[in-house]
């Protein structure tokens, strides 16, 4: 007695078979579709399976490789059942199948189906390269050609088209995937068919997969780039097509891959909203340039007034220094917006940062922090204004130092700044990274991306104007450098600016 | 029809045809309801390939009447002739309904 498993979705062909193969003596399974199968193979193992190659949810030739690919399947005995045998004869010795039947009256079938159930005794390295038999009497089969025709070319469309299609049931199972699909889920085919698709996706966004999936009004639903939803590391969007005309329910998904798009749609808004910024900054303090003026100039002739009448009033010199400290302000934030007149000549990195190490030394040594510097004399030089690049090294030290001041406020093996210099090639063109990296509170990821805008600090109100690094990102850019930032919050800040190489 | 000679041919039991010929007509029905509904929807596709499923469950069965009209409809379908092939598969739909009216006597 064999355990035989016969998978066709013609109820006439399923029920020819169980009789054939029952009255012998024979345990038969049956299954309408290639899902069905595997659902039946999770828990029972067949010595034989007889199988459909044309079906819906998983078809004969993809059947076969899943059971190929499956080590506690491999072995079984495949028999093909089919009605396109001849067309199909170059392909089924790919498909992983032992015989092939060509379908036909039932008598003969019936001979065929036995002869292969003797055959299937054979030691699976012994068996013989596939055969197909009963072809012999096939009818014409010229509307068979025409409908492999037309399934192969849709075939090739959808193995070259670049957007993931899959095909779903309606409980969710993959049932088809094209090699694009594939490649943005990144497992093979044989182990995405059957899987749910919706564990196939991060834990976060399984239930809006789920919502937009279950759809009661069968209607098409869009996850768009506005919010695309995450798989494999990587960023995608879904176009979900519920088939109406068939009484099974199935529903088309098409993927795309927005990963690279959303990064470059990031890099653009952040350029454009400090354009923005830039723009705001230099009209407010060319506005509030004027009026500082003229309170300083009052205050003076107040000051001057208060000194003829012999009055000792410090309020005037308040005054002044106040304005004093919003005109600063007011040039800091020029600063970020503004072309700048100077020359650029060129200069050694290596200067400009013992130059900037010079002023802030001492500080770190008071509040030991190990500061290590690695930077060759051999770096090529920069074109820059030095004061301006000393400006944003001062800048990124001294966050560094406040930083590591935070997580350590005493001593500790772990409080050190590191500080390298060496050239990279990004675009074609050579730049000199000068990295420092701290080992202090870090940066969390969700303010990552505005610490670069102006006024904002993480620092209490008076330790900070919020302009440093703003500042920082203009000088850089008006560079022609790159100003770039990697952190993980707890643990370490790594601040790399980039500027080109002479 | 001769359910006799039919299963002698296709070396089958007489009960165990008919079981099968039940099934013939269920499904032979279910089918030309859906190809209907493809040629008043003109899709050709859908068409020939339930065209091509009838044509199968004929020469499976042996019954050579039912093989030949469903291979007419494959190449009407072909054709292109929808209103053609919609009355053949009528034609085939009463034969149907007369074969199932033989198995309940």
């Amino acid at each position: 007695m064999k355990k035989i498993l016969v998978v066709d979705n013609h109820p006439i062909m399923l029920k020819f078979m169980s009789q054939l193969l029952e009255k012998k003596g024979h345990q038969v399974w049956t299954a309408p579709d290639g899902l069905s199968a595997l659902e039946i193979l999770k828990t029972d193992i067949p010595d034989i399976i007889f199988a459909d190659l044309i079906m819906p949810n998983i078809d004969g030739k993809k059947l076969c490789r899943i059971i190929r690919s499956i080590p506690k399947l491999k072995d079984i005995f495949i028999v093909i059942l089919s009605a396109i045998a001849t067309e199909e004869e170059p392909r089924i010795v790919d498909y992983g199948a032992d015989v092939c039947i060509a379908k036909g009256p039932f008598n003969e079938m019936a001979e065929h189906v036995l002869t292969a159930i003797e055959h299937s005794d054979v030691e699976p390295t012994q068996r013989p390269k596939v055969k197909i038999i009963g072809r012999e009497k096939l009818f014409k089969r010229e509307i068979t050609k025409e409908l492999l025709a037309s399934r192969k070319h849709f075939e090739a469309t959808l193995n070259n088209i670049s957007e993931g299609i899959l095909e779903l049931t309606s409980e969710l199972k993959i049932v088809y995937i094209n090699p694009a699909a594939v490649s943005i889920i990144g497992i093979p085919e044989e182990t995405a068919l059957s899987k749910n698709f919706t564990g196939l996706f991060n834990e976060k966004h399984q239930k809006r997969i789920m919502d937009s999936l279950e759809n009661p009004g069968r209607k098409k639903q869009l996850i768009s780039s506005e919010a695309p939803a995450e798989l494999n590391d990587k960023q995608v969007t879904l176009n979900i097509i519920p088939i109406k005309d068939d009484g099974q329910n199935p529903i088309l998904v098409i993927l795309k891959d927005v990963t690279q798009r959303k990064k470059m749609e990031a890099q653009l808004q952040h350029a454009q909203r400090m354009e923005a910024i830039g723009t705001l900054a230099a009209g407010v303090a060319h506005e509030i340039n004027n009026p500082i003026s003229g309170i300083m100039g009052y205050a003076e002739i107040l000051k001057e007034r208060y000194h003829e009448q012999g009055r000792d009033e410090d309020i005037p010199s308040k005054i002044i220094r106040e304005s004093d400290r919003i005109a600063e302000i007011v040039k800091n934030l020029l600063s970020f917006a503004k072309d700048w007149q100077e020359e650029s000549r060129s200069a050694r990195i290596k200067d400009i940062l013992s130059n900037t190490l010079g002023m802030i030394k001492g500080q770190m040594a008071k509040d030991n922090i190990k500061l290590s510097v690695d930077v060759s004399n051999n770096l090529p030089d920069i074109k820059a204004r030095s004061h301006e690049i000393q400006q944003v090294f001062l800048n990124i030290l001294s966050n560094a130092h406040y930083s590591l001041n935070q997580r350590f406020p005493g001593p500790n093996e772990n409080k050190f700044l590191g500080i390298q210099g060496k050239t990279v090639k990004l675009e074609d063109q050579n730049y000199v990274r000068t990295t420092c990296y701290d080992r202090g509170t870090g940066i969390p990821i969700n303010i990552l991306n505005k610490i670069c805008d102006p006024f904002f600090s993480t620092k209490p109100p008076g330790n900070g104007t919020g302009l440093g690094l703003s500042i920082s990102h203009g000088i850089i850019k008006n560079h022609g450098g790159k100003l770039l930032f990697e952190s993980v919050e707890g643990e370490y800040t790594k601040v790399m600016v980039d500027l080109p190489a002479m | 029809m001769n359910f006799k000679e039919l299963s002698k041919n296709l070396g089958l039991e007489e009960e165990e045809y008919i079981e099968l010929f039940e099934l013939f007509v269920e499904t032979g029905m279910e089918d030309l309801n859906e190809l209907l509904i493809a040629i008043d929807m003109s899709s050709t596709e859908k068409a020939a390939r339930i065209a091509h499923s009838l044509k199968g469950a004929a020469l499976n069965m042996g019954l050579n009447e039912f093989h030949e009209l469903a291979e007419t409809i494959g190449k009407t379908v072909r054709a292109g002739q929808l209103e053609k092939t919609a009355q053949i598969a009528k034609t085939y739909q009463e034969k149907l309904d007369t074969a199932a009216g033989l198995v309940k006597c």
